[in-house]
């Protein structure tokens, strides 16, 4: 299997008015990237240009050296797993996978299938219509359909999807396999943990623009490295506040809308640290809620950092 | 990587294989496939009550308003629109567009199962009805209609699929062509019926029935005329069809 390379030089992408994609530029090579963005900023649209469905508005988007809008044999070296959920149903899951090889041209059509499906660890249910499978199983086949003309470039919209945690292991086990065989593998999520668990590489978007790019590690630990921020209700707030306020894990406490506001330095030291505290000075806490965890705010100090 | 050069045709089987297969089993199939018996019905009500006049007349007269005006319409609406429409509308389309297969074989493949549905049924429910009533006494009425419900059944779903490709509410547009430009702007204003499906058929199987027709199937367009009109439709609207596929976006911003 020889990776395929794919490369984005100051892409945008508009409709009309707005702007989906704003002059975003990387390039890929073998191995998982998690393309992570919270909804509407811009990850499909990125995945459709990269898989020869768009035409960028301005920039250029190429899969081994070839622009991918308007040329077919794109299409022979690019899978595309597409977000939507239907398929049609009416197919077993092996038709489907044949017609994805028919159309594809593959030679040896028959052994191809067989593989995919191999591949994916759908060879015992491949006789049933899709209607009947599992979200996860669907999703499967789709990827299946994907791979039966061996590409060297794997891209998968929003593939964890309404998985359960099951399925979603077996999915990320699949991708870390596919990515092993030499393929270059790019997949989005909305969800932090999907992409830290299976991807390597790393590129946040948000609003269009490529907020930030690499390894998984350094862009987690600027997520870490910052204030954490917790609202929490408890029988009384302000004992608990003049208890907390000493300790070195944390940055600052406030009292606001009935909720006492805390700060801390360090998540993990933090939570850790607080039970003791609310049992020694017998106050109960009734909620305790990270204010700040939502992917937007963590995009929020990315861009701003 | 090998295989068939992008263009070659042969995409075309499994292509049609699965816009069939997505017909099949549909219940608006199965409803057309009812509306497709009421002409039947219509002519054996005619024909076991002993009939009211002429039988050639009234054969030609079930035929135009009921087949042709209505049956073919409908059948080629339902069929057009979902051989493609279907899949744009849930996005499987997709599926079909991330391959090196020539976008103008998916809309013909689209076309020729959608033509071959409506045909079936067209064409049975024009001989059926047309036995029932004059027997085989007029085979050249027989032949006429035959060939008029084929000629309908590929205009009208050609210019269908290719609107359900422009427009999701294709079969709203559709609709809003078959009763309200054809059943009723083409009969009340004579010189608009050159740019009607009607119309072309009629004449055929006015020509070839060997009638000048009456009652209810006038010609109002000539052999020639309504056949060359209909090739620049089916033509026009493989074309833009093709064209329009050829420049589809999937995706929008997200």
């Amino acid at each position: 299997m020889t990776a395929g390379v794919v490369e984005l030089t100051d892409v945008s992408r508009w409709y009309g008015n707005v702007v989906a994609v704003n002059g975003v530029g990387f390039s890929l090579g073998a191995g998982v990237t998690g393309l992570l963005g919270p909804n509407g900023a811009g990850k499909s649209t990125l995945l459709h240009m990269i898989a020869g469905l768009l035409r960028p508005s301005a920039g250029t988007v190429t899969v081994d050296g070839r622009t991918t809008y308007g040329d077919p044999e794109v299409f022979r070296r690019v899978g595309l797993v597409p977000e939507r959920e239907a398929v049609f149903g009416y197919l077993t899951g092996r038709a489907f996978v044949r017609l994805n090889a028919d159309l594809q041209g593959v030679p040896a059509a028959t052994d191809a299938v067989e593989r995919a499906l191999a591949t994916v660890e759908l060879t015992g249910a491949a006789d049933r219509a899709l209607v009947t499978y599992s979200k996860g199983m669907r999703q499967r086949a789709k990827v299946a359909a994907a791979l039966v003309h061996d590409p060297g470039v794997l891209v998968l919209d929003e593939p964890f999807n309404g998985m359960d945690p099951r399925q979603r292991l077996h999915m990320m086990d699949l991708l870390r396999d596919l990515a092993r065989d030499g393929r270059t593998i790019l997949f989005s999520s909305h969800i932090l943990e999907e992409v830290e668990r299976v991807a390597e590489r790393v590129l946040v978007v948000v609003g269009g623009r490529l907020a930030a790019s690499g390894d998984f590690r350094e862009i987690r630990r600027l997520m870490t490295d910052r204030p954490h921020a917790f609202r929490l209700r408890t029988s009384d707030d302000r004992a608990l506040a003049a208890a907390i306020v000493a300790r070195p894990t944390v940055a600052g406490v406030a009292l606001e809308d009935d909720r006492l506001v805390v700060r801390a330095t360090d998540f993990a030291a933090f939570t850790g640290d607080l039970a003791g505290i609310a049992r020694a000075e017998g106050i109960s806490i009734f909620e305790l809620i990270p204010a700040d965890e939502s992917l937007e705010s963590v995009f929020a100090y990315l861009v701003r950092g | 990587m090998s295989g068939p050069v992008p263009g070659s045709p042969a995409a075309l089987g499994p292509l049609v294989g699965l816009t069939a297969g997505g017909l099949v089993g549909r219940r608006r199939s199965i409803g057309v496939v009812l509306l497709a018996a009421a002409p039947v019905l219509v002519a054996a009500v005619i024909a076991i009550g002993g009939g009211l006049g002429d039988s050639a007349t009234l054969a030609a007269d079930v035929f135009s308003t009921i087949t042709l005006g209505l049956v073919i319409p409908l059948a080629a609406l339902v069929f057009g629109t979902a051989a493609l429409g279907t899949a744009i509308e849930d996005g499987t389309i997709v599926y079909l567009l991330v391959k090196p297969v020539p976008r103008r074989t998916v809309v013909l493949a689209a076309m020729l199962v959608a033509t071959a549905a409506t045909a079936l049924l067209a064409v049975a429910a024009s001989l059926l009805a047309g036995l029932l009533l004059v027997g085989f006494t007029a085979p050249g009425l027989l032949a006429g209609m035959a060939v008029a419900a084929l000629l309908a059944s590929v205009l009208y779903v050609v210019v269908f699929v290719t609107l359900s490709i422009f427009t999701s509410r294709a079969l709203l547009v559709g609709l809003g062509y078959v009763l309200l430009w054809e059943g009723l702007v083409t009969t009340l204003l004579a010189g608009t019926r050159i740019l009607s499906i009607r119309e072309y058929a009629t004449s055929t199987m006015l020509a070839l029935a060997g009638t000048e027709g009456s009652g209810a199937a006038q010609a109002s367009v000539a052999l020639p005329e309504a056949l060359a009109l209909s090739l620049a439709v089916v033509a026009a609207a493989f074309l833009l069809g093709a064209w329009r596929l050829g420049r589809f976006e999937v995706g929008e911003a997200g």
